[in-house]
């Protein structure tokens, strides 16, 4: 047993060092004065976050990732909650192939779902824009939203509804005065990981962005470009902090709330 | 009589095939604490949901306090209910919680703030009224839960087993609680439980149901010490019963021939011009009101004494008859001894006023039984 746990020890530790050492070096070089990307390093330097933000058409890249995301979270996350609160009920008809259903896309490789929604918005005649990236990247975030939502309703005492219309208040105002108070922490939780998921998300926005780009896009393009690649890795490293700490922040809410509806019911 | 606070009428619901409550009518007067008392499936929770509004009757009627609710969702109703899992709002402080029921009501501020503090005074939480539910004891909770229903003064508050998850002592605490609060509210209270105890405890009045039907409806004293039927004399408290046939009828007894017991003499008070000799009746005499050994009552039954359960207050002895039929005898300790009770062969005794003459199936009057 003690080998074992031994064992087992230093295989997860080789596994995460595998999955976290390459992004520790793009936050290493990413301070790094040489502008090539091999050892040794050559001292400490913060230039290239300076250049990060000196370039126009990388804060336009961004402010463009930030008005789809904000757009994608929004809107996935509102269709996300109130499906998952039509699925929460038990006995509702279809209910297993729906829950098959919208989890598929998660699964379905990203390149198919960029090519099958290019055909689409090509057949309507669409021009391609941040719309139609907003759209599909609604598409992919409200899997992400309802697979958040449904345990927090899942978990609901359904009394609780039945309090409410029993004390006078219709269907709305119970949404209002109590559905959505419990369900609070779980839809800013998952405002969060659909921003953070729509932040980062590059197949979708690459087949339909069009003329214009978002930050991935951005990125993949400065790649060509050997001598614009250190300022390539100061931007991931902002973008890697950034997602990191918005993940853990809708990781804590998810628990809290969670931990808050078991206990009142 | 006082008004019908609840009119039943030839409610029926099933839920697809499944018949829940087959043909139910009663009224349930104001002001009165009415219990429906059953085992898990026999419909009293749907009976209940009914009333509140929560469940469609499949036909029949239901008036309340007088009106019509036919359609009426829950919030339109002048009832509330005290949930089983209580169904307190996470979210809210005890203050909150009890304060919900008002917004629609459109009380003025101060008034709410009354209602509110005299509220938490009904059910000594005063200094609580600042807590969230998860802070609360079990106890707590169902309190607030009783003074979040009574808040709103409806004409009918619906209870659904709502002492069922606390334990022994706290649930005894709480009956009495909940008498003292509804003598003081005066509204009618409808319980549901399947704890006859609690029911005979608590009821002004009380409907034993089984399988979707009222078996009898009457004072706990009526349906303990005058059950109409073998169902509900078996499901309250403990019952011996003894097969027979009767084979003489005159004035107030009946003598009914029982294999292995000889003749045993039973009050016909009930069975009048029904039971007539030759048909085949059941004897049925509760065991605290049988005696053991001669006590010069008219029916004795011989038999060895096979097992005795000590229960402090009391002792149950389980006595076989001549034809290997137990009989159950429970006898109250009313004096300090140690160890050593009757051994062997003795001769159990009960008074024909205290047996009750039951018909095998269905009541006397014909009606039949679930």
């Amino acid at each position: 047993m003690k080998t074992g746990g031994k064992t087992l020890a230093a295989y997860s530790a080789l596994y995460v060092a595998a999955l976290y050492a390459p992004i520790l070096f793009i936050a290493i070089f990413a301070f790094n004065a040489g502008t090539t990307i091999a050892f040794p390093l050559k001292g400490f330097t913060l230039q290239w976050f300076s250049q990060v933000f000196a370039a126009p058409a990388l804060l336009e890249a961004l402010w463009n990732s930030v008005r789809v995301a904000l757009t994608a979270s929004i809107v996935s996350t509102v269709l996300g909650t109130l499906a998952a609160k039509a699925v929460s009920r038990p006995n509702l008809p279809g209910r297993a192939v729906f829950l098959g259903l919208i989890g598929l896309p998660l699964l379905v490789p990203g390149i198919v779902v960029g090519i099958s929604l290019l055909i689409v918005a090509t057949g309507f005649g669409l021009t391609l824009s941040l719309s139609t990236i907003a759209f599909a990247h609604i598409l992919f975030c409200t899997p992400f939203a309802m697979m958040i939502m449904l345990p927090r309703f899942e978990g609901m005492d359904p009394s609780i509804e039945e309090a409410s219309r029993d004390l006078g208040e219709g269907p709305f105002m119970t949404f209002r005065r109590v559905v959505l108070p419990i369900a609070a922490p779980g839809i800013l939780s998952s405002l969060m990981l659909t921003f953070s998921v729509s932040l980062d998300e590059f197949v979708l926005a690459f087949f339909l962005a069009g003329t214009d780009s978002t930050l991935p896009i951005f990125i993949w393009s400065q790649l060509r470009f050997p001598n614009r690649l250190p300022g390539v890795l100061a931007l991931s490293t902002l973008i890697l902090a950034f997602s990191f700490v918005l993940v853990l922040i809708a990781e804590k809410l998810r628990r809290m709330g969670a931990s808050a509806s078991s206990e009142g019911a | 009589m006082a008004r019908h606070s609840v009119e039943i009428d030839a409610i029926r619901k099933t839920f697809g095939a499944l018949t829940v409550l087959d043909d139910i009518s009663f009224s349930i007067e104001e002001g009165e604490f009415f219990s429906l008392l059953g085992p898990s499936g026999c419909g009293k929770t749907t009976l209940l949901r009914l009333i509140g509004g929560f469940e469609p009757a499949t036909s029949g009627r239901l008036r309340i306090d007088g009106q019509s609710v036919e359609g009426l969702p829950p919030e339109m109703r002048p009832t509330n209910t005290v949930f089983q899992s209580y169904a307190l709002f996470p979210h809210l402080t005890v203050a909150e919680n009890i304060a919900y029921g008002l917004r629609s009501l459109k009380l003025p501020k101060a008034e709410q703030e009354k209602i509110v503090a005299s509220s938490l005074d009904m059910i000594r939480l005063s200094k609580l009224g600042g807590r969230k539910p998860h802070e609360l004891s079990g106890g707590q909770r169902q309190r607030v839960a009783l003074a979040r229903a009574l808040a709103r003064r409806p004409k009918v508050l619906l209870l659904d087993e709502p002492l069922s998850a606390l334990d022994k002592q706290l649930r005894e605490e709480m009956q009495m609680e909940l008498r003292r609060i509804q003598r003081q509210v005066g509204i009618t209270f409808i319980f549901v439980t399947h704890d006859q105890e609690e029911a005979l405890a608590l009821s002004d009045r009380m409907a034993v149901m089984s399988r979707g039907r009222v078996l009898q409806l009457d004072t706990p004293s009526r349906i303990y010490e005058a059950p109409e039927n073998r169902d509900v004399a078996a499901f309250i408290g403990s019952m011996n019963f003894f097969d027979g046939v009767i084979e003489a009828a005159e004035g107030e007894i009946a003598d009914v021939r029982c294999e292995g017991k000889g003749l045993l003499k039973a009050s016909l008070t009930h069975a009048r011009g029904r039971a007539v000799p030759g048909s085949a009746v059941t004897v049925a005499v509760r065991p605290e009101k049988v005696s053991l050994g001669e006590t010069g009552a008219d029916n004795r039954i011989a038999g060895t004494l096979s097992g005795t359960a000590y229960y402090g207050d009391r002792s149950h002895m389980h006595m076989q008859a001549a034809d290997g039929s137990t009989v159950l005898i429970s006898a109250p300790n009313a004096r300090r001894a140690a160890g050593g009770g009757p051994e062997g062969a003795v001769v159990a005794s009960f008074r024909p006023e205290d047996a009750i003459l039951l018909p095998m199936t269905g009541n006397w009057d014909g009606r039949h039984a679930a």
